[in-house]
């Protein structure tokens, strides 16, 4: 009988363990010649309906376009980073992308590692650069610069008695901030254009995947007075989200125009700030399928190249006025021209 | 045990017991801190404004007078703890210190500016209600005399199941149910390793977190997301008629998601069950003495079988509160650990629902309060700083590790836990 015992144990966790790590795609359906291209996502998930799944997106589009072959492991937590990186870097893929911040020093460390591979990091500049490895940046503050104007003037024509602004945040990391303080920054404008005193509050959860903690805390805000919730951080800030369509009230989306992926918010989303990953690793990848990567230097999403941008305001296109519209329409072009500083 | 009746048998000295010594230092240094707060941490005149969204403004009271006030009633707490003689008194006065302690943070936050109260006070309800619902699945399994850590995984599984139920039958309620059911049958694989194949329970336990993990990811992104059926939206309140216009408690108690009322009903009747009914006493003998329990004629371990699997089902219902209850998606780990910090909301509250209900708003208050901080940002004196966010978010942890390791009061668990029992 305590055979069968530990057979039995034995069998659960090797299924715990198999199902626990949906393991690497074999490169099935790759051709030879393709230009090998390996993802290693944060642990958000490749289905987050922002981040990872964007840049998915633009390794998928390289796929069908480019001769190249795009694959993607997942990772289950920040332990996993390395070895998930190390898992494309013995099977001699020629480009990996890993998606995010968090991974900055696991790619540093596999990036000279294997010399031979190059990478490509979202979010992440290195100083001093390592010759292998591509920073893919964004100036997610140009275009959250924007939106905190608009979030301020929305506030004001919604609720002018005490109009306020928030936002729910996911871990206060840059790239985080970088939307917060420029969306800050925003009605800060606003408020020294107009006279007004549209306040700004808000939250960091410190987690990207706690849609539960950020309802409650976007319900905080709310009992605060908070007219509009701006949701930066991924499954967290779309928590904020299902807060403000609960109380009637408004909110911002983040990184793709998510009026598309959260059927349940999308008639409260004045707009989304757009940070444009697809078109920057697709770019990427097809510098790499041309065999024109440079490794070492930094590519820079901005209003001005597509990386970066403000959503259309979908259902709010008609109750948007329309000086408030051609407002937004000249920061932009401030911004790009940079007589506009985004305070980040 | 041994070492209790000794104390008890002692003639009562004004001898000191360390731990009275360790406790009145800590609230004197939090009554002279209060103090410091009120004098530097506040503008002079400053007022603080409790509000409420449909009344306005409740109340306002002016800060650094308010903090002075409970500056000083901590440390007439931390000499009255030195006096042996007020007794029982001490621990009385003591949780008022507490109490009082939180409030004057709140004053200190809301110096010169406005807080919604019962906004907080339902923030802290609501987090309060699957650590409750954990909590009350902890105590049936571990009073029958089962150790569960699987808390989380059966939360995991259920919030899962309760996203696949309502997406396949159109309800909110089968949701419920199919929580319920996946709540139920991961109990039931704890409770055959443990009872049947008497596995150490730690190690089963953990095999179901991990299990969890790692199956309900998968069913999620290979079944649930292809057939689009992830997102079949959450509850929405529910006003319980006439009693949700009572202000203030109206919408603290009778405004809200089902799964909230499924954990007040509960309470009351797994109260009942384990300490009101013959079931609950033979349960609580399963737990306490199996061999006593078995002569007198009881069926241990089926017993425990029904212990576990009802405990896994209130823990299915918690599962319920993360998915369907809150969001309506499911995401990878949702629970986030919330079962484990379930288990010490149970030893806090000395396996009893009524204190493991307390300890869960405890919780939950702690963490409406780190919210409240950022939203806030109150300025440290000398510092110049705020709180920085990490740390407030750390302190329901720091909590429970103080908690757990029997800081504060002293929480005794069944006496037969843990041991499998086989009949003679």
């Amino acid at each position: 009988m305590r055979k069968s015992v530990g057979l039995l144990m034995a069998g659960i966790m090797v299924l715990a363990m198999v199902l626990a790590s949906c393991g690497p795609a074999l490169p099935e359906g790759c051709k030879r010649g393709d230009v090998k291209v390996g993802m290693v996502s944060d642990v958000g998930g490749i289905d987050d309906a922002s981040f990872n799944q964007n840049t998915w997106e633009g390794l998928k589009m390289a796929d069908e376009k480019l001769d190249v072959c795009a694959k993607f492991i997942e990772s289950q937590a920040q332990a996993d980073y390395e070895k998930n990186i190390t898992e494309f870097a013995e099977q001699e893929y020629d480009l990996i992308i890993t998606v995010g911040f968090l991974l900055g020093d696991a790619t540093e460390k596999m990036g000279k590692q294997y010399p031979k591979v190059n990478f490509g990091i979202i979010d992440y500049a290195y100083d001093p650069p390592i010759p292998n490895v591509k920073g893919i940046v964004f100036n997610v503050d140009e275009a959250a610069f924007p939106i905190g104007y608009l979030a301020a003037g929305w506030a004001v024509l919604k609720d002018p008695a005490d109009p306020q602004i928030g936002y729910v945040g996911g871990m206060q990391i840059p790239p985080v901030e970088q939307f917060i303080v420029a969306y800050a920054a925003g009605a800060a404008y606003y408020n020294q254009q107009k006279g007004t005193n549209v306040l700004v509050k808000g939250v960091y959860v410190g987690d990207f995947e706690a849609p539960d903690q950020g309802k409650i805390q976007g319900n905080s805000l709310i009992d605060e007075g908070v007219d509009v919730i701006f949701g930066v951080g991924g499954k967290t800030g779309n928590g904020g989200l299902t807060a403000a369509k609960e109380r009637g009230k408004w909110g911002v989306g983040v990184d793709v125009d998510q009026y598309f992926t959260l059927p349940n918010e999308k008639d409260i989303l004045i707009t989304s700030c757009m940070k444009r990953l697809d078109n920057a690793v697709y770019s990427v990848v097809e510098s790499a399928a041309q065999g024109k990567f440079t490794g070492g230097d930094v590519y820079v999403g901005t209003l001005s190249n597509n990386g970066v941008g403000l959503a259309p305001y979908h259902d709010f296109d008609n109750q948007i006025p329309a000086d408030l519209k051609a407002e937004i329409d000249a920061i932009v072009q401030g911004i790009i021209a940079g007589s506009i500083p985004t305070g980040w | 045990m041994a070492v209790q009746s000794t104390t008890a048998d002692r003639p009562r000295t004004l001898a000191l017991e360390p731990k009275d010594l360790l406790v009145s230092a800590l609230m004197a240094s939090i009554g002279v801190m209060l103090m410091l707060l009120a004098g530097f941490g506040v503008q002079p005149g400053a007022r603080a404004a409790f509000t409420d969204q449909i009344i306005g403004t409740l109340f306002t009271l002016p800060a650094p007078e308010t903090l002075y006030v409970i500056g000083g009633f901590c440390l007439l707490v931390a000499g009255a703890r030195l006096y042996r003689g007020l007794g029982s008194l001490r621990t009385v006065l003591s949780w008022l210190a507490v109490f009082f302690v939180a409030f004057a943070f709140l004053v200190w936050m809301t110096s010169g500016t406005s807080l919604n109260l019962p906004g907080m006070l339902q923030a802290t309800l609501l987090a309060a209600t699957p650590l409750t619902l954990g909590a009350m699945a902890g105590i049936l399994c571990e009073r029958s005399g089962i150790i569960n850590i699987a808390i989380e995984g059966m939360m995991l599984t259920a919030a899962f199941a309760a996203i696949a139920f309502t997406s396949i039958f159109g309800s909110m309620w089968m949701g419920i149910l199919g929580a319920c059911l996946a709540g139920g049958l991961m109990a039931a694989v704890h409770a055959v390793l443990s009872i049947k194949y008497q596995v150490d329970q730690i190690v089963s336990g953990t095999v179901i977190n991990i299990l969890a993990v790692g199956a309900t990811r998968f069913l999620n992104l290979r079944l649930l997301e292809p057939a689009g059926m992830s997102t079949p939206g959450h509850f929405g309140s529910y006003r319980v008629p006439v009693l949700a216009d009572i202000p203030i408690i109206g919408p603290l108690l009778f405004d809200n998601q089902p799964t909230v009322f499924i954990m007040l009903i509960l309470l009351v009747l797994v109260n009942y069950l384990i300490f009101a009914t013959p079931w609950g006493l033979r349960m609580r003998a399963c737990g306490e003495h199996p061999r006593a329990a078995d002569t007198v004629g009881v069926h241990v371990n089926r017993m425990r079988y029904i212990s576990v699997i009802i405990g896994g089902m209130i823990a299915g219902i918690g599962g319920a509160y993360f998915s369907i209850g809150v969001v309506g998606t499911f995401e990878d780990g949702m629970t986030r650990g919330q079962g484990f910090v379930a288990l010490a909301a149970m030893i806090f509250g000395n396996w009893n629902p009524t204190g493991g209900f307390l300890a869960a708003l405890l919780f939950g208050f702690a963490d409406a309060l780190q919210v409240k901080m950022q939203i806030l940002r109150p300025i440290l004196p000398f510092l110049n700083t705020p709180i920085p966010p990490e740390f407030l978010q750390a302190a329901p942890y720091i909590l429970t590790i103080i908690v757990v390791a029997g800081v504060v009061g002293r929480s005794m668990a069944p006496a037969a836990e843990g041991k499998p029992y086989e009949k003679q």
